[in-house]
């Protein structure tokens, strides 16, 4: 439990205006949240200073925080978000994504066993191509959906448009998706449904 | 059978920060909390000149919604109430589906304010404000802070101006330029861009320099008396 562990992000925040030791519970509960949000869209080694950042621009910004809203989280996932658009904007990279199998391939790799690896590079190719063929908007809007477990409304709020409008880009997106990976053959069944994925060996401890 | 979303989660790499990453971004923070910290205890009064005699003329009918929209608990504590009645709408700027509202009021140590009400579809962002002794007298102040939005930063640079002041000129450090012809007393420029450094001028009827000014929104967030948003005034 960390301190304030009963108080509304909300009201720490309004507290933290006139007491900044007040914004550590902030950091304590959603650190690791918005640490996994960059990573897996950057890397967990340029992660690392996304995700610091990210709350070094919070406390400087108390002020920016709607205080309407009792979880801080859209808030931060926000400043993330921009952090990561500047990064790649520096840095002029192609959005990255950090697949669990991607990360276990390495695993894999170092423990010898090459045949399951050469599957999983597959599979984490056809996805990452798949993304990747999407519309920026349509792919956060997804992403923000089956990785970080948003519900609509809330990645509604963070792309600043109506939750009518994000359902519709999940949906497109999927819809493209889909395709995608049946034009790739791997994934698509003759009764056109999905063949089950293998459930994954984690063996990296997530 | 698995669709395409479980496809989606499957490959989803579940990244725990390793406790040597949290010590790492507890430590930056920790630094942080410091400077902000004694950055905060530092703020000094906000001085900003104001003109105040379109103030009180313009927009008195909506006054009690300025005073409703007015977040109290930074006001309280600043010991800085309004001095009801005082709170008058001076301008307003859209800007995609944010509009930036300016107010002038009163306070009861007899400081004479001006502030900028953030709203997005009738909610409230928040609002900057700055504040100065009613003598003091100036052609234009300026102000440049701006509020985090789900869309991303958004910034204002606003101030009051004289009746000298025919156009206020704000230049952003990376050369992209903004004018705008004060209304009511008040100046207000919103970028396209959240650069941290702009240069102010204020212009005379034929153009001429009146005033200019540096300012930088972020370097210095502690010289802002605020009850939203982030900036400096100068």
């Amino acid at each position: 439990m960390t301190e304030g562990s009963d108080i509304k992000d909300a009201e720490l925040i309004e507290r933290a205006r006139f007491d900044v030791s007040r914004f550590t519970p902030i950091f304590e509960r959603h650190f690791s949240t918005i640490y996994r949000f960059t990573a897996r869209r950057i890397g967990p080694e340029l992660a690392k200073d996304v995700a610091s950042e990210t709350f070094v621009v919070a406390l400087t910004r108390l002020e920016s925080f709607n205080s309407r809203h009792d979880s801080a989280l859209p808030w931060l996932y926000g400043i993330a978000r921009n952090l990561i658009r500047n990064h790649q904007r520096s840095e002029r990279r192609k959005l990255q994504f950090m697949s669990r199998l991607r990360a276990q391939q390495s695993i894999e790799e170092d423990t010898g066993d090459s045949e399951d690896a050469v599957s999983n590079d597959a599979v984490t190719g056809a996805i990452e191509q798949a993304l990747n063929s999407l519309s920026p908007s349509k792919r956060e809007a997804l992403l923000l959906f089956a990785w970080d477990d948003l519900p609509q409304a809330e990645v509604a709020r963070i792309q600043g448009v109506p939750a009518a409008t994000v359902r519709s880009r999940i949906s497109r997106a999927r819809k493209e998706v889909r395709e995608h990976l049946a034009r790739s053959g791997q994934y698509w069944d003759e009764s056109s449904d999905f063949v089950k994925l293998e459930e994954p060996t984690d063996r990296h401890g997530g | 059978m698995a669709d395409e979303l479980d496809i989606i989660r499957h490959v989803a790499a579940d990244f725990t920060p390793s406790d040597e990453t949290v010590a790492f971004a507890r430590d930056r923070l920790a630094e942080a909390m410091a400077a902000e910290g004694a950055s905060r205890r530092r703020r000094p009064t906000f001085r900003l000149a104001l003109i105040l005699g379109p103030v009180l003329i313009a927009g008195s009918a909506i006054a009690t919604i300025a005073l409703g929209w007015f977040p109290n608990p930074v006001r309280q504590a600043e010991g800085t109430r309004s001095v009801v009645g005082t709170p008058a709408f001076l301008r307003g700027v859209s800007a995609d589906a944010f509009t930036w509202s300016a107010y002038g009021y009163q306070v009861e140590n007899g400081l004479s304010c001006l502030e900028v009400v953030l709203t997005e579809a009738a909610e409230l962002v928040g609002s900057i404000r700055g504040c100065d002794p009613a003598s003091a007298s100036s052609e234009f102040s300026y102000v440049v802070g701006g509020f985090e939005t789900t869309p991303g930063y958004k910034q204002v640079l606003f101030g009051a101006a004289s009746e000298a002041v025919v156009a206020v000129r704000a230049t952003s450090e990376d050369g992209q330029e903004y004018e705008d012809r004060p209304q009511s007393g008040v100046w207000m420029v919103i970028p396209n861009t959240s650069s941290t450094t702009w240069t102010i001028r204020a212009l005379d009827a034929s153009g001429a320099l009146i005033a200019s000014a540096k300012v930088t929104d972020g370097d210095n967030p502690s010289a802002l008396s605020r009850s939203g948003g982030g900036g400096t005034h100068g």
